[in-house]
């Protein structure tokens, strides 16, 4: 009857101790209704069809029993494992204490990552909300867009319900009696509307004459209190009132400026559409796709290019472009966003690896519990208990402990926000407030809890389970050999140790290197007796012919201070300060397709190159006489005359600057490190300070005496000093972010190779201990100590030679991928891979040798006897 | 456990004296894979007691034991609740007829 072989198939699903049972009840159903059908003289195909389709209930009955010895079989495993747990409370302490370390890296990263990478900016529509971009003269897509070209865009485009451009720059604001440097956005078009931004308390900025404030300026200059709407406050010289407070968090669309002051934008003079130096936003109109928005800026990019050949001709020869990008690719350049993402996840990588490393010595703890209960499991398997379930309570006991260990890792992430909030700036990155411990990144905790406690339970699973459980059920256990299964997997757990550790070595190996290079790199300045004052100058000085006479005087102040050898004033700070570039063409040079046209600018006072002491090579340095009149040149480094004028004379040859500007060569000076350590020789000009006025300027001091603030401040009339550095600190600054990755990787790679000392330093001791009769007899025949030591060496020396063997190809590839940051180092160097296998041999050596000596002391007559 | 229907009209039978899984079907017109799991949650929650019936009449008849469910205590007062929330309970299942049960 098929009906009946319904039931038996559904009888597996029923567990075992009540199977028996459970198919005679359905058994005895079915054949009494057969019998009723035949009586009944109706055991015909369709009766036959009706209770087989009856018996089909027999299957869901099987599932739900089924199900219900699964739910009670779970709670009595995990009462089991906190049993077990509570028992071991040290060492499940330990290992709860690893994974919660573990996880709470994993996870602190994780959220990092996620606040760099994967948020949306605090705008109200991320899904309409879009940033747009003018290429740039020499290709990449996102470059500034002028203001014209904003105002073509708006009339011309379809697609998009709000439009706005703004600026963001560095100002001295004063409000409450204080001055700080905040980053103050302007804008023009509707930028509140934009991004969906209502005032925290009072109301969006009307006139020009009022400006909102951030949150947490409100909070720290006003202590967060009402009065301060409807307070004044300057900058760029100029009186505000605050009309309102921003929300909380929001500090502009892009992490790269994080502004606190906005203001509606009064349209400056030099407005003209090649001034390529605003940001747009813009808010799609409802249903429009960002596909659809994209396909009419070609357009209008291409109509733009019609109308403005000159201003839209990159210098292909082809018309630039316009090209929006969604919301949260607006949060970083996404020129830069590319590194970022690298970066990112090399990191998640490497903590992804000291996780696996963690795991692996809870799964070796686990094991070797499990190894002294395997008389136990040997029993129960041989009186009929499933092997499934006893896996199960193996598996329960290591879910309990990733459980424990993810809650107190998620834990220990939350309650490190607001370092994490800040470690994005200690490797050059913005400050990230948004940072935060929710739903994707206590999801990305869980699955490593659920990955952690698989594989923590897992693997002893298996070695417990191995050919020769049963042999333990024979008395002899403790004499199994040198070799056992506890070895086995125990080893291969080791073995993957030594070859993580290896990568994390190498790369920290590499990383040291790297960073001893950076340190031994010759800047082509001189940085001792040097201190640079960032300095805004007072506005009526701004103008050119006010600026003349706010320089010199000031400079002469300066160096007539005591133990002040020379100064000079420029526009930025080597190394801690980006520097522009602008377009020169050199008269006469025949230009390349490729050939880049914009060259590296730094503005200067004469005096520049002796006060950093750059080395001139060729001619002279700027005359401030010819200078104050108008003319003078320009001074070009070596990399820049090489590149123009190869085995010629540099001197007197002409650059044009803005169109029809000329401007001839006066000196050459010696190539110097002036964006990165790293960086190579690129060509740069230095042109008159007096030339290129700026509010913001960065006053250089040489001299065996540097004089303190106060002496500079009273030095320097009609300017305001924000701050003070030594060049020294300079430096290190610019190596901090190499030097804090170096200590990052050097404390992953101690803390593995720790894990991994520790594993072997197990399974020798395991090996030593299991096998004390065999040394002993081995002993008793005469072998010598070293005999002894060499057999119990063996085994670890072998998992440390795998390690070598996986870890080393391992490691190269880690290397390759590491390749773009390192400076003056290839992945395949032999002096780090050298230097981090000796280490990591050294160190597994000495795990062995501390318990293999045990086993060279091991007395045969007195272990015989006792056995 | 709830008042659903099913448990209800299952419990109805049992009292109007149907005993094996087939008949409950048969008397509530509910589906097997209904029955089955819902007799095994009461019995487990103790308003339902189940027993194999004696060996000797089964090998008389010349068949397999069958397994029967009985109401008890519990069973009923749980049963008098439902029947609050379910007012035609008590009309929707038929006394088992007289002659059908004495074979059970």
């Amino acid at each position: 009857m098929l009906s009946l072989t319904v039931v038996r198939l559904a009888s597996f699903l029923v567990p075992r101790g009540v199977r028996a049972e459970w198919r005679q009840e359905w058994e005895a159903e079915i054949g009494w209704r057969a019998d009723k059908l035949r009586a009944w003289g109706r055991w015909s195909p369709a009766g036959r069809l009706q209770l087989t389709i009856r018996s089909l209930g027999s299957i869901a009955d099987a599932a739900w029993l089924r199900m219900e010895d699964l739910r009670q079989g779970i709670f009595a495993d995990l009462r089991l494992g906190a049993r077990l747990l509570r028992k071991h409370a040290a060492l499940s302490a330990v290992s709860v204490t690893a994974l919660a370390a573990g996880i709470a890296l994993n996870t602190s990263l994780f959220a990092v990552v996620d606040g760099l990478l994967w948020q949306n900016p605090p705008v109200r529509d991320p899904g309409r909300f879009a940033a747009l971009y003018t290429s740039d003269s020499s290709g990449p897509l996102f470059g500034n867009s002028s203001l014209p070209d904003f105002h073509d865009l708006v009339t011309g485009a379809q697609s998009w319900e709000y439009l706005a451009a703004f600026q963001t720059i560095a100002q001295a604001v004063e409000a409450n009696g204080e001055i700080e440097r905040l980053e103050v956005t302007s804008f023009t078009g509707p930028y509140f509307e934009a991004t969906g931004i209502a005032a925290h308390a009072g109301r969006l900025p009307a006139a020009g004459s009022e400006v909102l404030i951030g949150y947490s300026f409100w909070q720290r200059r006003f202590g967060g209190a009402p009065s301060a709407i409807g307070a004044g406050i300057s900058f760029a010289g100029r009186g505000f009132t605050i009309s309102g407070i921003a929300p909380s968090g929001f500090t502009g669309v892009s992490l790269e400026e994080q502004p606190q002051v906005w203001l509606p934008m009064t349209i400056p003079e030099n407005a003209f559409r090649g001034n390529r130096r605003y940001d747009i936003i813009g808010l799609r109109k409802p249903g429009v796709t960002l596909a659809a928005a994209q396909s009419e800026l070609s357009v209008i990019a291409a109509r733009l290019y019609t109308a403005h050949p000159a201003e839209w001709r990159d210098r292909f020869g082809k018309g630039r472009s316009l090209t929006a990008v969604p919301a949260r690719e607006a949060r970083f350049d996404p020129a830069a966003r590319s590194n970022v993402t690298g970066i990112s996840l090399f990191a998640l990588a490497l903590a992804a690896i000291v996780q696996l490393l963690l795991c692996a010595n809870v799964a070796g703890v686990l094991l070797a519990r499990a190894q002294t209960r395997r008389k136990e499991i040997a029993v129960r398997l041989a009186l009929g208990a499933a092997r499934f379930r006893l896996v199960r309570q193996l598996i329960a006991e290591s879910a309990l402990l990733g459980l424990l260990g993810g809650a107190l890792g998620i834990l220990l992430a939350w309650w490190a926000l607001p370092v994490l909030r800040t470690a994005p700036a200690w490797f050059g990155g913005p400050e990230v407030v948004s940072i935060a411990i929710h739903g994707r990144a206590i999801a990305f905790a869980l699955g490593l809890v659920l990955i952690t406690s698989a594989i923590a339970g897992v693997l002893p699973a298996l070695g417990v389970f191995g050919p020769d459980l049963m042999a333990s059920l024979k008395d002899d256990y403790s004499g199994r050999g040198f070799r056992s299964a506890r070895s086995r997997w125990g080893g291969s757990l080791v073995a993957a140790q030594f070859a993580a550790s290896l990568v994390l070595l190498v790369v920290a190996a590499l990383l040291g290197r790297s960073l001893l290079r950076m340190q031994n790199v010759e800047p082509g300045f001189h940085p001792g007796n040097q201190t640079v004052a960032r300095v805004e100058v007072a506005l009526p000085h701004r103008q050119p012919e006010n600026w003349k006479r706010w320089a010199g005087p000031n400079l002469e102040r300066l160096r007539a201070l005591p133990g002040v050898e020379n100064a000079a004033i420029a526009w930025r700070i080597p190394l801690a300060q980006a520097f522009p570039r602008r377009s020169y063409a050199v008269e006469g040079h025949r230009y390349g397709p490729q050939e880049e046209r914009q060259i590296f600018l730094q503005a200067a006072t004469a005096g520049y190159l002796a006060t950093m002491g750059i080395p001139l090579r060729l001619g002279r340095d700027f005359d401030p006489a010819e200078v104050e009149r108008g003319a003078g040149g320009l001074l070009v480094n070596e990399a820049f005359a090489r590149h123009y004028w190869p085995g010629q004379d540099p001197i007197g040859k002409r650059l044009e600057g803005p169109p029809g500007q000329f401007r001839p060569v006066i000196g050459v000076f010696g190539n110097w490190k002036f964006r990165a350590l790293t960086q190579g020789d690129l060509p740069m000009v230095i042109a008159p300070l007096e030339h290129n006025p700026t509010a913001d300027v960065t006053v250089h001091i040489r001299g065996p005496n540097l004089p303190r603030r106060e002496d500079l401040a009273a030095a320097l009339h009609n300017a305001r000093i924000f701050s003070t550095v030594d060049f020294h600190q300079v430096m290190r600054d610019a190596l901090r972010p190499a030097r804090l990755s170096t200590i990052a990787l050097l404390a992953f790679s101690g803390l593995a190779l720790a894990l991994s000392a520790i594993g072997v330093f197990g399974v020798v001791a395991q090996t030593v201990a299991q096998s004390r009769r065999e040394i002993a007899v081995r002993a008793a025949l005469g072998a010598t100590r070293s005999d002894v030591l060499r057999a119990v060496l063996g085994g670890g020396i072998r998992l440390l030679a795998a390690g070598l063997v996986i870890g080393l190809p391992a490691s190269y590839g880690a290397a390759r991928l590491l390749e773009g940051w390192l400076f003056g180092v290839r992945a395949l160097d032999p002096p780090s891979i050298a230097a981090a296998a000796a280490v990591l041999i050294l160190v597994g050596l000495a795990a062995m040798w501390l318990p293999a000596r045990r086993a060279a002391a091991v007395d045969p007559a007195a272990v015989l006897r006792y056995q | 456990m709830h008042h659903t229907l099913p448990t209800a009209l299952i419990l109805q039978a049992l009292e109007r004296g149907y005993r094996h899984g087939f008949d409950i079907m048969d008397a509530t017109g509910l589906p097997s894979g209904t029955v089955y799991p819902a007799l095994r949650r009461l019995e487990k929650e103790g308003l339902v007691t189940a027993r194999w019936e004696q060996e000797d009449a089964a090998h008389a008849d010349n068949r397999p034991a069958r397994r029967y469910y009985e109401l008890n205590e519990f069973g009923e007062e749980f049963l008098s609740e439902a029947r609050g929330k379910f007012r035609m309970l008590s009309r929707a299942i038929p006394p088992k007829p007289k002659a059908r049960t004495s074979r059970a």
